[in-house]
């Protein structure tokens, strides 16, 4: 099943990191601003604009591309 | 004709000659050596003791496991704990290899699943894994359950604690601002480890309420912030000294205050021996906690994480002005508004599932001591004693409750009442003082194969 994973820019390491150590290194991540929580309604939903268009490609391009591309992202995959 | 089989003596010294991990040369410089595992980030900061193979051989002579024996896999890099790696950590941290057998067995705690050890290494929550260390072995080990118990000047306690918290950045990945992303963390994670004082507990030792004997050892881990004084050197009485402790436990701040969690109370002997003198059991503690540790839902609103997430069901939010009509209403109008109670602790294992549990009061009764030998801790906090639930036997709790005659609640006021609860009294350096570890997500306890 296509699935986007959002991650905010402080916890992009920690994302990676922890898809490569449950073997998944290519895991597609649509990835916003940091922070997200506590913040005004306006930085809401200027973060959901930033992840929109990245959750729609995740779930819409092939696996495998995708796979591929996020895995070459990863400095350390 | 001898036999062809070895003997079991031949096949562990065998087994224990099979060390796996990689060598590798190193200055033969203690301080060069420090230089590089920190470098590597293979320690908390402090100097270790270089893991050499005559230091880990010596280390494993303190336990009758091969060193290829899997205790665990840890996340979140899925690291395997085997004996052999485990004590390699804990030469690191300074351990000597009585104290192994405890080691192994918080590395079982930790990786019970009920304590969401994923979750745990990689929250944002300064949470720490608690070692409480109970039985005879507590006695023999000289782990300190007096002055100062989560305080400096006992080897056992400062490297016990010490070699899980290797093992968890070492096996488990747990790397500080990488994958353990804790905001503040706390002191404790450095080393979190104090033992029971059973001999001045008026109480059940922990591990016996947990269905253990008195006789065996016992290692409970519990995931705890840092300890808070409650200082109370005015009250004689049972509710006196406990609505102190209530008072402590209901602040804005607090993770439980909003969701589900334990909350674990330390008592002094003294404050213990005062609160027993009065009659009180320890679920009348707990009962007592429960009711008291409260706000004013209108303060409650107004901070915290309020709003995030539904709130648990016996926070009552039908606010009468600023207040909120009591879930289980007594004659205390300072407390009967209101909402939150630290002290309800439901455990909440993190998240991956979603599951709460509830109404498991905590606080735990220990008492102060040193030292002992046997084995350690067995699985009491078994997932079958939890009651999961969306909390509507509550209500009728609740609402039995107002029925009941005010405190100091009599035995068997509590009856009914969810046993799940640790409420550990314990020993304490000031006198007159107790403390209090907010939002205890898990625990876990493991009786000792060793």
């Amino acid at each position: 099943m296509p699935t986007a994973t959002i991650v905010t820019e402080a916890f992009l390491e920690a994302a990676r990191r922890q898809a490569r150590n449950l073997g998944i290194p290519g895991l597609p991540l649509a990835i916003v601003e940091h922070p997200f929580a506590g913040q005004a309604r306006e930085t809401v939903e200027a973060r959901a604009e930033q992840a929109a268009p990245q959750v729609v490609t995740i779930l819409t391009e092939p696996a495998e591309l995708l796979a591929d591309r996020f895995a070459r992202a990863d400095p350390a995959a | 004709m001898s036999t062809t089989h070895p003997s079991a003596e031949t096949v562990d010294a065998a087994a224990k000659s099979l060390l796996t991990s990689e060598r590798e040369r190193f200055p033969d410089s203690i301080i060069e050596i420090n230089q590089r595992l920190y470098e590597r980030g293979w320690t908390d900061g402090l100097p270790v003791i270089p893991p050499t193979e005559e230091a880990v051989r010596w280390m494993l002579g303190g336990t009758d496991r091969g060193p290829d024996e899997l205790i665990a896999v840890l996340p979140p890099a899925q690291g395997e704990a085997t004996v052999e790696k485990i004590a390699i950590n804990a030469v690191m941290a300074g351990c000597r290899p009585e104290y192994l057998p405890i080691v192994i067995t918080t590395i079982e705690c930790v990786a019970e699943e009920r304590l969401n050890l994923y979750g745990r290494q990689t929250t944002t929550h300064p949470g720490a894994p608690l070692i409480i260390v109970n039985g005879p072995m507590a006695r023999e080990l000289e782990v300190n359950a007096g002055f100062n118990v989560f305080g400096q000047g006992w080897r056992a306690n400062a490297t016990i604690g010490r070699a899980l918290r290797l093992c968890l950045m070492n096996i488990g990945g747990g790397t500080p601002g990488k994958t353990d992303r804790a905001t503040h963390g706390h002191p404790g994670k450095y080393s979190y480890c104090i033992a029971e004082n059973e001999a001045a507990n008026p109480w059940e030792p922990l591990h016996v309420e947990r269905g253990l004997a008195r006789e065996t050892s016992a290692v409970t881990v519990i995931w705890a912030e840092a300890p808070h004084n409650i200082n109370d050197q005015r009250n004689e009485s049972a509710p006196g000294i406990l609505r102190t402790a209530a008072s402590v436990m209901a602040t804005l701040g607090g993770n439980g205050f909003y969701r589900q969690g334990e909350a674990l109370l330390v008592l002094s002997p003294e404050h213990a021996a005062t609160i027993a003198g009065d009659g009180w059991t320890k679920d009348d503690v707990r009962r007592f906690l429960f009711e008291q540790a409260r706000e004013r839902f209108g303060r409650v609103k107004q901070g915290g994480i309020f709003g995030l997430g539904d709130l648990p069901r016996w926070i009552d939010q039908h606010e009468v002005g600023d207040q909120v009509g009591p879930p289980g209403g007594h004659a205390d109008g300072d407390v009967r508004g209101a909402a939150a109670g630290g002290a309800e602790e439901a455990e909440y294992f993190g998240g991956a599932k979603g599951d709460v549990f509830r109404e498991r009061h905590d606080a735990a009764v220990f008492v102060e001591e040193r030292a002992g030998n046997g084995e350690l801790l067995g699985r009491s906090w078994a997932a079958s004693e939890l009651v999961p639930g969306d909390g509507a036997h509550l209500d009728d709790r609740a609402r039995a409750r107002e029925l009941v005659e005010p405190f100091p609640f009599r035995a068997g006021a509590g009856e009914g009442m969810d046993e799940k609860v640790g409420v550990e009294v314990h020993a304490h350096q000031k006198p007159m003082s107790s403390s209090l570890m907010r939002r205890i997500s898990a625990s876990g306890s493991v009786r000792s194969k060793s």
